[in-house]
């Protein structure tokens, strides 16, 4: 073991940092099919349960089964409930980031030099609540923001696209061409950096 | 690329590559087995299954002439229609047994061709390429049975066309980048430090093997003698044996599997490219762009630490990952001096000296006290006070994540790099400009105590270190993610 201890801060004097006051929280109804899921779910356990268990003596097993499967579901809606609040997206000139997560919060963040592919995806629930989300796929992990309106998540791709060697495609709805339209501003008004070489 | 890359140097002396060419006839044995693998084993047993049952009649021998028959075909035919050429910067190959396929990979998309021999190519000097593309599901294909020389002509020149097209690409690129450099070998294993390294490593095999022998045990001789004459301590004093014999037996299998597999172990490179090499029977061969080194893992069992060894594995973008037993400090040394994790100015100012926040201990502690009430609860239930035993899986659960804590280091540089000592000591390192996300997460207990975890995560495999105080883990990222913005190096 090394005898001197040493724990200097890390020096971050001039570097960037990230903000947790700039996250854009998402559109909360993203979450509304899986809790809508997850409840009917729960209930119709409930109801299962409630049932066997009158008809079957003793009624503790069917009881501690049909309570474990209801719990289940019940206890995910909860979480994606408090979710709502948490899910929220940041995009910084050189890096974009998801934070997510009710037990273990966690913010992920990709360098848009690593982005390898960005795609906005939009289920039928999500044309029906005309909303999409925004996939970043890199070597490594992935990011999946959900919530956009569909207009915001074409930006931010366009953005992306225009800022990595990422390509692109899109699935469901209908799928704007990938117009080379001005980038949008971005959020800390700053002029943009030059095109990486 | 607005112009094509300039003419190679034909090489002359083997066969035309630019044209179409055919693999070995060898390789009808395996593209019929390949063909047999692709339909899958169980349906292929079902199949004959269903041709004993319905051919009743017909003999045992006949059957096996007719299945012999039609898989000779399907593979004569596969042979015939595969051909592979170099021609336009781009290797091109054609198979498909009814309906022809055509596939071009261009050349700077190839990570790696690896010549492996397998104990049927030995008899007739043939071997196979597997051509890795490093797409991020690890796309991979192989020619079945090429002769040696147009293998390593194919080789040459696959990697040739690759430096001429990355040239081209970026005529900015630094010189060490374009030029190759004829094969330096690194290090080569003597069978004395496999044997060494064999033995010190963990006998996993006692795992699998000694449950084995215990089963076979039950029906043989020997267990006859210990139930008639047993007597409480008797049946006792077997077990420690039983310990043992397992111990000596994964030892055992531990040291043939690696004085086998990994007979002349050597390492490689070229300047651009590691290339593995090892095996007795069979002579595999693995490589990959040094670029592509993304995480590089030293792990030392206890004893392995005592005489010095280190089994190295270096994870890269695409499948194949370099794995390297008994490596000593030296050659762990010209490894990360390969891969750029050695410091320009190694010494002591850049051990990893920064540690773990030692709230963790209390988590393991208050996680093993949950665990061990909940098993005691139940324990007491069917033994009465013999639970109280439980009372030792909190304290012993403790006292290990003390120990862990007191031995965690970290650093961050231009690498960040993990010291892991609990029972095996691991060190785990990545540039820090090769990161593909950064990840600060918190779960419940870090949030109430201002603590938070910090993940590195690269194209293939992470460095994490957690639990830290929640502004040293922001600031690694911060790090991190500058790095990784501004570094304008090839990071695969």
């Amino acid at each position: 073991m090394a005898a001197s201890f040493a724990n200097d801060p890390i020096p971050v004097d001039g570097l960037p940092q990230l903000d947790e006051a700039d996250f854009t929280p998402v559109d909360r109804r993203y979450a509304t099919p899986s809790i809508v899921a997850a409840g009917v779910f729960a209930v119709i356990a409930a109801i299962v349960t409630a049932v066997v268990a009158s008809r079957v003596d003793p009624p503790f097993i069917p009881i501690v089964i049909g309570g474990t499967i209801t719990l289940i579901p019940t206890l995910s809606a909860g979480f994606a409930l408090l979710e709502r609040r948490v899910a929220a997206y940041l995009l910084r000139e050189h890096d974009v980031s998801f934070r997510s997560g009710v037990i273990n919060r966690q913010i992920a963040t990709i360098p848009l030099a690593r982005v390898q592919h960005v795609s906005v995806n939009r289920g039928p629930i999500e044309q029906a609540q005309n909303l999409a989300t925004l996939a970043v796929n890199s070597a490594g992990p992935d990011l999946a923001i959900p919530g956009l309106s569909p207009d915001q998540a074409q930006q931010l791709k366009l953005f992306i696209i225009e800022h990595s060697d990422a390509t692109s495609d899109d699935t469901g709805g209908d799928s704007t061409p990938d117009v080379a339209s001005p980038p949008p501003p971005p959020p800390t008004g700053q002029p943009l950096p030059p095109p990486p070489p | 690329m607005s112009e094509p890359p300039p003419p190679l140097q034909r090489d002359t002396s083997g066969v035309d590559l630019s044209t179409p060419q055919r693999q070995s006839k060898l390789a009808v044995i395996f593209l019929a087995i390949s063909i047999v693998r692709r339909l899958g084993f169980v349906q292929a047993g079902l199949l004959l299954l269903l041709f004993f049952r319905a051919g009743a009649a017909l003999s045992v021998g006949a059957i096996a002439l007719v299945v012999a028959g039609v898989l000779g075909t399907l593979g004569y035919l596969a042979w015939r229609n595969f051909t592979f050429q170099v021609t336009g910067g781009e290797l091109v190959i054609e198979r498909g047994v009814f309906s022809t396929r055509r596939l071009s990979i261009p050349a700077e998309r190839i990570q790696s061709l690896s010549i492996e021999q397998e104990l049927l190519h030995r008899a007739f000097g043939t071997v196979k390429i597997t051509v890795d593309t490093a797409g991020s599901e690890g796309a991979e294909f192989e020619l079945s049975a090429i002769e040696r020389p147009i293998a390593e002509q194919l080789q040459h020149t696959v990697l040739a066309e690759r430096s001429a097209a990355e040239a081209a690409a970026s005529p900015s690129a630094s010189p060490t980048t374009a030029t190759t450099r004829p094969d330096t070998v690194v290090f080569t294993h003597p069978p004395k430090r496999l044997a060494m390294a064999a033995l010190t490593a963990w006998p996993v095999a006692a795992l699998v093997l000694g449950p084995i022998a215990i089963i076979i045990n039950q029906f043989g001789d020997v267990s006859e003698t210990v139930v008639d004459t047993a007597t409480r301590s008797f049946q006792w004093w077997w077990i420690p044996a039983g310990v043992g014999i397992a111990i000596v037996l994964g030892m055992l299998f531990n040291l043939v599997g690696t004085l086998v597999q990994d007979h002349q172990l050597t390492l490689r490179h070229d300047g651009r490219t590691l290339r593995r090499t090892s095996g007795l029977l069979s002579l595999t061969s693995r490589a990959s762009a040094i670029d592509r080194v993304q995480v590089v893992t030293a792990t030392q069992s206890p004893l392995q630490h005592r005489v010095g060894l280190t089994h190295v594995k270096l994870a890269t973008v695409g499948s194949d990952d370099l794995a390297f037993i008994g490596c000593d400090t030296g050659q762990l040394t010209e490894i990360r001096r390969l891969t750029e994790l050695e410091s320009p100015t190694p010494g002591p100012a850049h051990a990893p000296t920064r540690r773990l926040h030692p709230a963790k201990i209390w988590l393991t502690f208050r996680n093993a006290l949950l665990a061990a009430a909940a098993l005691g609860t139940l324990v007491w239930l069917i033994a009465g006070w013999w639970a109280l035993l439980v009372v030792v899986v909190p304290v012993m659960a403790g006292a290990a994540e003390w120990r862990r804590v007191r031995c965690f280091r970290w650093r961050l540089d231009h690498r960040l790099v993990t010291v892991d000592h609990f029972v095996d000591r691991v060190t785990n390192e990545a540039l820090i400009h090769k990161a593909n996300a950064v990840t600060v997460s918190q779960s419940l207990f870090e949030r109430r105590r201002g603590l938070a975890s910090v993940q590195l995560t690269t194209a293939a495999g992470s460095v994490s270190v957690g639990m830290l105080p929640v502004d040293e883990a922001r600031a690694v990222r911060d790090v991190v993610l500058h790095a990784a913005e501004t570094d304008t190096r090839r990071w695969m």
